[in-house]
């Protein structure tokens, strides 16, 4: 059951503020998360970033409008990563109320031995591999 | 003394249910009635629609009504044995959020949307959301004396309000 006036609202609202809405409730508690679990208090963390304890609050509240700078100064600080961009182009499908990612599969480029033995195919050499998976989760 | 019933807003989400409040005669729920003050509006319909998704989603499906989601405008107000409850708004708040929504967590899984309005001053007792914050005063008050007097109860599932003999039509 749900309020009517509060179902037209929501089924008029764009993608982009379901995203937007996602990220701050995903960064806000991954950033209080994070506070409790290291037993930071915020007026450490405001000394460690040389601000003042209200700004903190504001920080970790949200009021602050996190950009890409003041979200790298927190996650420095914090020692943890705030925000995981991927590195290669994953098929991404939205879903009714949520947005999944599906990876279907991983392919890695390896320079084969230079063999002049035709054109055959060559298992790739176990070179450092790269970690796709790190991308993940 | 003018009565209320106390009736679901949303709990289509998987982890909290939200209630509202609605004047006994009223055509609508208090919840309602901020929603819709500011549906058409071109200045809040942005902010109205984050703060419509943020309830539903974030926390009615998502995560529940957690601590850091919520900010205390007065004193606590004591319910033994269960704790203590405060009159919040949903602190959805980033960059000069424009709106409050009033409210009373009672727990993780369970909210009571009050009225709200824009924000035109620091704290809930002053600006135009003071009419709002001192009418979900009354509400959380009266809703909490139920409790207390065991007029209403909360399920065992903590996901919902009952009438003292079961029923989920809420006088108050």
């Amino acid at each position: 059951m749900r309020s009517k006036i509060f179902q037209r609202i929501l089924d008029n609202t764009p993608k982009e503020v379901d995203i937007f809405v996602d990220w701050y409730g995903d960064l806000v508690v991954r950033i209080n998360q994070l506070l409790r679990e290291q037993n930071i208090s915020k007026k450490e963390l405001a000394e460690k970033m040389d601000k003042q304890p209200s700004e903190i609050t504001k920080w970790l509240s949200g009021e602050h409008n996190f950009t890409l700078r003041s979200l790298a100064k927190l996650s420095a600080e914090l020692g943890e990563p705030l925000l995981e961009v991927p590195r290669r182009k994953a098929q991404t499908g939205f879903a009714e109320d949520s947005f999944i990612c599906r990876v279907h599969s991983f392919v890695s480029y390896r320079r084969p031995d230079t063999n002049p033995i035709g054109k055959v195919w060559q298992i790739a050499q176990e070179t450092e591999p790269y970690n796709e998976l790190s991308n993940v989760g | 003394m003018n009565t209320f019933t106390l009736e679901i807003f949303d709990n289509g989400g998987r982890i909290c249910t939200f209630y509202t409040v609605q004047w006994e005669g009223a055509e609508l729920s208090e919840t309602d009635k901020f929603f819709e003050k500011y549906e058409n509006d071109s200045t809040f319909q942005l902010p109205l629609q984050e703060l419509a998704r943020f309830i539903s989603k974030k926390i009615g499906n998502e995560m529940g009504a957690l601590e850091e989601f919520f900010r205390f405008e007065n004193t606590a107000q004591a319910l033994p044995p269960s704790g203590t409850y405060k009159v919040e708004d949903v602190y959805i708040n980033y960059g000069n959020f424009p709106l409050r929504l009033y409210c009373l967590r009672i727990s993780e899984t369970l909210v009571v949307l009050f009225n709200g309005g824009e924000k035109t001053a620091a704290t809930a007792q002053g600006g135009k959301t003071s009419m709002a914050f001192q009418e979900a005063n009354i509400f959380a008050r009266r809703i909490l004396d139920a409790l207390r007097n065991k007029d209403i109860y909360i399920t065992t599932d903590q996901r919902a309000f009952r009438y003292y003999d079961g029923s989920d039509e809420i006088i108050i």
